[in-house]
Formats: C-alpha cells, structure tokens, sequence
C-alpha cells in the first residue's frame, strides 16, 4: 500500500504529521525465506498512553498491510500482542514485497480524546469508526529473492525404476547413485506412468503424493544415520543447493535436529493436501461426466 | 493438452524484433516463429513444454458480441489453468508461449490484426507484456482473461465466477478501469463490490457506465478515511449499497 502524505479527518499518529506529540508507532519486520515460505517477524513500538489503552480493551489492534504488485496479492495481518509472526506462501509473491504497520479501530469509538494531540486539537474529540486509522509505521519493501519460476518440467533428484516383476511387491529404494531410484514392479511401474505422462497436475499430485513423498521420508531417515556417506551424491548436492537457497545450511547438526514428516512436507508443499484436492477433483469431473 | 511457454532468451529476441516480423503476426500458422528463431539463433525451438498438462480448452470468438465472449473465455481459461500459481500466472514468459503457440489464432483474432492496422504496440500489447509488469497483467489478451476470473472468483457460489456477468457491458473498459485500483488486489474487497452490483441489479435495476465508475471512486474515497481491507465483505457491501441508494435515490 503506497501511503503518501496526505490528510485524515482525525488525528493519526504518524511521523509524516504533527498531529501528536510525544509519542511514536513503529513496526519492526524481519523477513526471512524459508521452504516455499516467507516468514515476518514483527516487533510493534507504540508510545502513547490512551491508543495502548485501546489495544488493551479490545478497541484496536495492529495490523500489518502486505502487498506484492506483480502477483496482485494483498492482505492483512493483525495482533493486539507487541510481537507476532506470519508465513506467506512464496507462489503468491515475486520481485518486492511493500509492507504497511497499522494500528486500526476495531470497532467504532466515538468521542475519542488523546491527551497528546496537537495543542490545535484541545477540547475536541474525534468519532473513529470500524476500520479508523489511528496510527501508521514506516512502510517497507522487501525484495523476494527467487530464481527465476522454473516452469519446465522440474529436473528431478527422482527415477521410477522397474522391477522385472508384474505383481506388486514392496518398493526398493537405492541412494547410491546420483539420482534416487524408487523400484516398482511392472504394473505399479505402468500405472504410475500413466499418471504422470499422460494425466494432469491432478494425477501428478497423487502419485507423488504416494512414491515421491514415501521415498524423500526414507531418504531423510537414511540420512540421519549415514549423512556423510551420500554428500558425493547428485540427489544430495541438489537438496542442499535448494536447502542454502532458503537460507538453510543443510549439514550433519540440521538432519539430526529436524523432524523428517514436517521436513517432506515442506519440501515438496504439503502433498498430502494437494494429494486430496487432486483426488476430489478427478472425483468432481466423474460425477459430471455421469 | 500440452502447454509450452517461450523460452527467455526467445522472448528477449522476439520482443525486440516486434518490428522486423509485425507482417508475419497475420500469418495463418506460427510456422514462422520456429524458422526465424532457428534462423538467428541456431537453435530449433523458442518454446519449452510447461511442467504439466492441462484439460483441454478452446476458447470462443464471437464477434459480433465481444463482451460475452471474454466473459466465456475467462471461465474457460481460469479454469483449464485453475493450478497456475499466481508467480506463475505473472511470468511473461508463459503467456507469450501461449500467445505465440496454443492460443496463436485467439489472440490474433482478438486483437483483430490486418494488413491495415499492423503497429508494433499492438502486438507488444495483445502478444507480449507490453505496458509495465503489473499492468500488463490485464491488458495482454490472455492473461487478462486469467487474472480476472482469479480475482472474481468465489467459491462460496454456485458459479464461482458470477462476479463476471457485472463487467460484461464494456469488458476491455470495465475491467481496465475496475482492476487499475489496488484494493481489488484484496479478492475480499473485489467480491464486496461485484455482489453490491449485483444486489442493487437484483432490485432490477441497470446500472450505467457511470454509476459503475461513481462507485468505484467512492470505494477509493473511503479507503481514504479507512483500512478498506479491515472491513468484512458483509460490511462493504452495506456501505457501498447504501451510498448507491443514497446518491442515486432517484432510482428508488
């Protein structure tokens, strides 16, 4: 949100004005990349005794306006607490990001009276309704550091590999080379193609949510037991090049601490959800097709 | 249906040569993208395939009635593309591939090119991001028809993308003038305003060209008193109806 200079039919404190004296709003951001996200960190200041009062009883709180122009998202963030912190999803944002620190009437408060106003405001008191800016911070931009959309097929750490064997039998996973092979017998090996050759992002979604998902589960747990034995690996350079692009440092110390289901799901995006959602859409066009 | 989206370096190298290849812009294939990329760069082919396929999808052209026809083909598109991110849906990269392979005759047709109207911003215009990133996401010929039905859509509704028919009258101008605002970035705010539309419609009446733009700027004046997206759709729908039957009490 671009907040020029302008005026407000009531007080605001904001340091493009004089509207108050002796009082200050502010809202630090800490902006840091992770897997597919970006998290804020936000620190609000506010030094002015009524509007604390105000956020105290529920009357207002802050609210952080984030807003990215080139993917037209805009939203809202609001705490009554001085710290809080936010994950945006990273597909929703690209270039730079303008962040906006609010402190916003949450409902109506007629005949307001703040004992540092302006000596020009003495005796009157001013009606703020629902929505009524009270108070305005620093506006900020971030610039969203992203390699440029990968919109090809992605180069995958993956091969589906098949077993000279027609009936199901329990996958085989191997780590040794550079990429991970997932063995699947004959059949599953058809089906899983066909999935993915010949269907949509829907049908990708469920296989990977069922072999990609198990054998990248399976990779983590190996890792946790032989890190060193697979850094050689292609599979194993690329995760930690995707790793040290969100500002992580994947090494010995990070696989022993991390939790391996939330680590999966992060990597590849909740699957499970979009496992589901690819699920009930092939289901949806069923019954339409009926 | 396979899609492919045109590589960066075809991209640099076509959009700076708009003027050298306008005439083949009417040309009834696209035959030609392949012969002059290979031409200057060696390389046979200007496009990738994107990274996965889509429901098949051909979109209409009617011309004797080009608001209902962008109204079908933002239902079309959006939904044959409803898993496009929006970093995706704003890569130039992938709407000039669709504008020079997939959708060649479409935007051809849309953009009504002949031999006697051939001008470089045109075809940068209608085929390429030609006026800014941002608004170029709603006057390129296809992604518009996309960034429309994402920011109209709503899955509350039985036809979640109703908000459409408001915009019908005048596509090119309503949607211009509609979506140059910010606040229709919030789909909240977006939604607000196309179901005032159509409650105030409900009462059965027609609202004018003016009208449409007289409430677009009262939202905008009270986004200068207030946090517009603070408010709950239910909210701006009730202080955008009333200022319609406050300023237009002659219709009541």
């Amino acid at each position: 949100m671009d907040i020029e200079y302008k005026l407000y039919p009531y007080p605001v404190l904001w340091e493009a004005n004089d509207d108050y004296k002796n009082s200050k709003f502010d809202c630090k951001v800490n902006v840091t990349q992770g897997i597919r996200r970006l998290i804020l960190d936000m620190e609000f200041t506010l030094i002015n005794k009524e509007m604390k009062e105000l956020i105290k009883n529920g009357k207002a709180e802050f609210v952080l306006h984030i807003e990215c122009p080139v993917t037209s998202y805009r939203n809202i963030v609001k705490t009554d607490l001085n710290t809080s912190t936010v994950e945006l999803e990273a597909k929703n944002l690209k270039d730079t990001i303008a962040l906006c620190p609010f402190v916003i009437a949450k409902e109506d408060i007629p005949s307001w009276v703040n004992s540092n106003w302006n000596d020009d405001y003495d005796g009157i008191s001013f009606d703020y309704e629902k929505g009524g800016i009270l108070a305005i911070g620093e506006r900020l931009t971030f610039d969203v550091e992203k390699e440029a959309e990968e919109l090809g097929t992605l180069p995958s750490i993956f091969t589906i590999g098949k077993l000279s064997i027609m009936e199901p039998v329990p996958v085989k996973i191997e780590y040794g080379g550079d990429k991970i092979v997932i063995s699947v017998s004959e059949g599953d090996y058809e089906k899983y193609e066909a999935f993915t050759r010949y269907g949509n992002i829907d049908t990708i979604n469920i296989a990977n949510g069922t072999l990609i998902n198990f054998a990248l589960l399976s990779v983590i747990y190996e890792l946790k037991i032989n890190f060193t034995a697979y850094e050689d690996c292609r599979w194993f350079r690329a995760i930690k090049a995707m790793m040290k692009k969100n500002d992580i440092e994947f090494d010995q110390q990070y696989i022993e601490n991390v939790n391996p289901v939330e680590l999966v799901q992060q990597l590849m995006d909740n699957p499970i959800s979009k496992a589901l959602e690819g699920t009930k859409a092939i289901m949806m066009n069923g019954v339409d097709e009926e | 249906m396979k899609l492919h989206f045109m590589k960066e370096n075809a991209l640099v190298f076509f959009k700076a040569n708009i003027e050298n290849y306008k005439s083949k812009y009417i040309k009834d294939d696209n035959s030609w993208i392949y012969e002059e990329y290979k031409k200057a760069t060696g390389e046979d082919d200007p496009f990738e395939e994107f990274k996965y396929n889509v429901n098949d999808f051909k979109l209409k052209i009617l011309p004797d009635d080009q608001g209902q026809e962008d109204c079908d083909n933002v239902r079309i598109l959006h939904s044959s593309l409803k898993n496009l991110t929006p970093t995706e849906a704003a890569d130039e990269r992938f709407w000039v591939g669709l504008s020079h392979n997939e959708c060649f005759k479409y935007v051809q047709l849309r953009a009504k090119l002949t031999d006697k109207n051939l001008t470089s911003s045109k075809i940068k215009r209608h085929f390429y991001f030609g006026t800014g990133k941002r608004r170029s996401l709603i006057t390129n010929s296809l992604a518009r028809l996309w960034w429309v039905g994402h920011l109209i859509y709503d899955e509350s509704k039985s036809d979640p993308y109703e908000g459409i028919e408001v915009l019908k009258s005048d596509f090119t101008g309503n949607v211009l003038t509609f979506f140059s605002s910010n606040y229709t970035n919030n789909p909240k705010i977006t939604r607000a305003i196309l179901k005032s539309f159509d409650g105030i419609e409900k009462r059965g009446i027609k609202i004018s060209r003016e009208q449409f733009r007289e409430i677009l700027r009262y939202v905008n004046i009270l986004g200068g008193i207030i946090l517009l997206d603070y408010l709950t759709e239910e909210e701006l729908i009730e202080r955008i109806t009333n200022h319609f039957f406050e300023v237009n009490k002659d219709v009541i």
